[in-house]
């Protein structure tokens, strides 16, 4: 081997060498460096250890305690690992029993969970709040709410872990919410008070049917939802009486927030409105306001008519001539009207809290007055008479209605009396009955007065006549027939007298005596009377009808037709006289006729016939006094009578005569 | 026949001298007192032992009245047997009823005529002629 190749190689050594050095040292520091990071790693390795396992344990804790289910399944729903609280929720023995979640779901809903959870293995995501009915393992349906989330390995899904809570309660407790809402919305949407709730910002929040109807909204209450108050004032202004006044005042409301009850509103339409304000605040910030709306007009036209019934009902007691008492139980007073003060003469303070009685009544009428008190009480009704003595000591007559005043509760609480004074009347029905006790006595003495007379009258007519008979007999032969004629003329006009007497008489007697009434044949009367009246041979009396019976003054009656038929056999002047007596039954009364074919009466004396002295013949047996005792039975018997005349053909008397 | 004591009460002149002279046309033996009055007739009844055996009654007369001297009459022990016609022209319905209530033995309305004058006076005292009577 050449040195120079020896040198070569000795070059080439050296040279490798040194390279080796510092590849060496390159490597050492390089190990250096690895041994640094390796230590460093290490250290990191362990920090993480440390805190996986912390959070691990961590994990664990919340896992445990949690109080809601926590529950991982696999994908096809098997449970991998529960806590208590998925024990008992679903119904299992413990925590490691086995189920799977997918068996609990209700039929109805299987589908919607398997699409709920394939969705997220699929696509990813979470599920949160799904409602889901289930039966437990001990049967036992309830609600549950899901949120749950993909467990993955390396990207591939393989399991879901998640919390289930019961929410049956809580599902019932909204149900029953919704329906008490549903209620109230129903109840307000039918309320009788038109309601309108606005938000802070005057938006419209709920309103009802009754509020479109009062203000003439053509839409139903749910279309006005959401909409802006502010400028409806000023729309349905012109609907109001006081259409300024309608908008200053919502605004003036509006602005204070403060409640407002009662204001009432006149419409246009004559409506009455009363409006109330509320403004509604919530944790004391102000949230809107409720208006409600209530037709108080029928209730105003009513109070209306009872304050004017009241008003004239006040009037009325006020002023009505009778006194008006209102008595406590105790019978002391509570109330008098003007018209009792003015009948007692005393002031409403001399009144007042005082017993009546005690004041007013006369002493003798206290006992009836304290039992009629005592009938009052026990809710009767009465009226008396009683006399007074008012505060002047004049003594008045009263006439005292009084009735038992009732409270609301049908309880007594005194009494009411009406007040009549009656003074004046009792004092009038005094003097009538003086009167009366005075017309009868002197009617007496009338009636004795004229018997005495016509004894008086009559007397020396019976004088005379003995006398001119005494001449006679004492001048027998006499006596020239001139002076017989005279004397017989005497006789006559003593007759005529004696007669004319006895008629006064009697028609004074008629009516003086009440004498009973009875049942009175008169076909039998008449007959009688045919028997007794000198009736001539050429006057035939013929009685149509049958007679019937009336009540009455046999004598009376008797005289009644005795008079008629002498009159009618007076003045008949035909050679065949006729006397036709009649009757015709009407309805209450009989009509009665009797008529002649005599010389008949002119119309114009028809009613003056009827007066005493009235006598249109002045003949010898005619004494103007027979048809006027006629008229007077037939007054008496509350008959009628009138007359039917022809002159030269006849005269019909009608009389009635009640049944 | 037997022959009455009459005794007539009767104020009026004429109606006296109208029974005297029809008792003597009628030929009757009555003995006929007069009394004027009622107090006239009282004082004539004091009598005991000369009592009428009827009286003849007018009753309206001045002083006392007949219908009043006929009370003093029926309560009297002895005079209350006095059969009393009362003689009036008084048709007076209620002098007639208290007449009887009191007690009259009879009640003649004395007529206008005079001859029926004469006739009831006629029949009157033929009628009390044959009754029998209470005597002293």
């Amino acid at each position: 081997m050449s040195k120079e190749e020896i040198d070569i190689l000795k070059r080439a050594l050296a040279r490798e060498k040194a390279s080796r050095k510092v590849a060496e040292e390159i490597l050492e520091l390089k190990s250096a460096e690895l041994w640094e990071a390796n230590q460093k790693l290490a250290r990191a390795y362990s920090e993480v250890e440390s805190l996986l396992s912390k959070t691990d344990s961590q994990l664990q804790g919340v896992f445990e305690t949690i109080v809601d289910a926590y529950v991982v399944a696999d994908i096809n729903g098997h449970i991998i690992k529960m806590n208590e609280a998925t024990v008992s929720l679903l119904g299992l023995k413990d925590v490691n029993d086995s189920c799977n979640l997918m068996e609990l779901v209700q039929p109805s809903e299987y589908n919607n969970v398997y699409l709920a959870f394939n969705n997220i293995y699929k696509y990813g995501g979470s599920i949160s709040d799904l409602l889901v009915n289930i039966t437990t393992k001990d049967n036992r349906d309830i609600i549950v709410q899901i949120n749950a989330s993909v467990i993955y390995d390396n990207g591939v899904p393989i399991a879901t872990q998640g919390i289930v809570r019961d929410i049956t309660k809580d599902k019932e407790a909204e149900e029953y919410l919704i329906q008490s809402e549903n209620r109230l919305s129903t109840l307000i949407r039918n309320l009788d008070s038109g309601v309108l709730l606005e938000d802070e910002n005057r938006k419209i929040v709920l309103t009802n049917n009754k509020f479109c109807d009062l203000f003439g909204i053509p839409l139903q209450p749910d279309q006005l939802i959401g909409a802006d108050c502010s400028n409806s004032a000023e729309e349905s202004k012109n609907m109001f009486v006081d259409s300024k006044g309608f908008i200053s005042r919502i605004n003036e409301i509006v602005e204070k927030r403060e409640l407002v009850v009662g204001d009432e509103l006149k419409m246009v339409n004559g409506s009455i409105l009363e409006r109330d304000y509320i403004p509604v605040f919530s944790d004391s910030k102000y949230r809107g306001h409720l208006w409600s709306y209530r037709d108080v007009t029928l209730r105003r036209k009513y109070r209306h008519n009872i304050e004017a019934e009241r008003e004239k009902y006040r009037s009325i007691i006020a002023n009505m001539h009778l006194g008006l008492v209102e008595l406590d139980k105790e019978e002391r007073i509570i109330m008098v009207n003007q018209s009792y003060l003015n009948m007692s003469g005393y002031s409403e303070d001399e009144l007042l809290g005082k017993v009546g009685k005690d004041i007013l009544l006369a002493k003798a009428d206290r006992d009836m007055v304290e039992e009629r008190m005592y009938e009052r009480k026990k809710g009767l009704t009465n009226a008396y008479e009683i006399r007074v003595k008012n505060k002047q000591g004049e003594r008045r007559h009263w006439l005292v209605s009084g009735a038992p005043n009732y409270n609301f509760n049908g309880e007594i609480i005194g009494s009411i009396g009406i007040v009549y004074d009656i003074t004046e009347i009792k004092e009038l029905h005094l003097q009538k009955e003086n009167l009366l006790l005075k017309l009868e006595k002197s009617n007496d003495e009338l009636q004795e007065y004229a018997h005495i007379v016509s004894h008086d009258l009559k007397s020396p007519l019976r004088s005379i006549d003995a006398l001119v008979q005494w001449i006679k007999e004492d001048n027998k032969d006499k006596l020239d027939d001139m002076s017989l004629s005279n004397i017989d003329h005497i006789e006559k006009t003593l007759e005529k007298m004696e007669q004319l007497i006895s008629d006064v008489l009697e028609y004074s007697s008629v009516g003086s005596e009440d004498k009973e009434k009875t049942n009175v044949n008169l076909a039998d009367l008449v007959d009688g009377l045919c028997q007794i009246l000198y009736i001539p041979e050429h006057i035939k009396v013929n009685v149509v009808n049958p007679l019937p019976s009336v009540k009455g003054d046999k004598t009376k009656l008797q005289q009644l037709f005795q008079n008629l038929m002498s009159n009618a056999v007076k003045f008949i002047d035909k050679p065949e006289g006729k006397i036709e007596i009649d009757v015709k039954s009407e309805r209450g009364f009989y009509q009665f006729s009797v008529s002649d074919n005599g010389i008949g009466i002119e119309k114009q004396y028809h009613d003056k016939i009827f007066k005493i002295f009235h006598a249109l013949n002045k003949s010898k047996d005619s004494t103007g006094i027979g048809l006027s005792i006629v008229k007077k039975i037939v007054d008496l018997h509350e008959g009628k009578i009138w007359l039917e005349s022809e002159p030269n053909k006849g005269t019909t008397f009608f009389f009635t005569l009640k049944k | 026949m037997k022959t009455l004591n009459v005794l007539l009460i009767e104020d009026d002149m004429i109606e006296v001298m109208k029974l005297n002279r029809a008792t003597k046309s009628l030929q009757l033996n009555h003995k006929i007192r007069e009394a004027n009055n009622g107090e006239e007739a009282l004082n004539l009844l004091q009598q005991k032992d000369n009592l009428p055996d009827i009286i003849l009654l007018d009753l309206n007369m001045p002083k006392i009245n007949g219908i009043e001297f006929l009370r003093i009459l029926k309560a009297d022990e002895r005079l209350r047997y006095i059969p009393t016609i009362i003689l009036t022209t008084s048709s007076n319905q209620r002098d007639l009823l208290e007449c009887y209530k009191i007690g009259v033995s009879g009640y003649v309305l004395k007529p206008l005529k005079y001859e029926d004058y004469v006739s009831k006076i006629d029949k009157l005292l033929a009628y009390w002629s044959v009754n029998e009577l209470i005597t002293a």
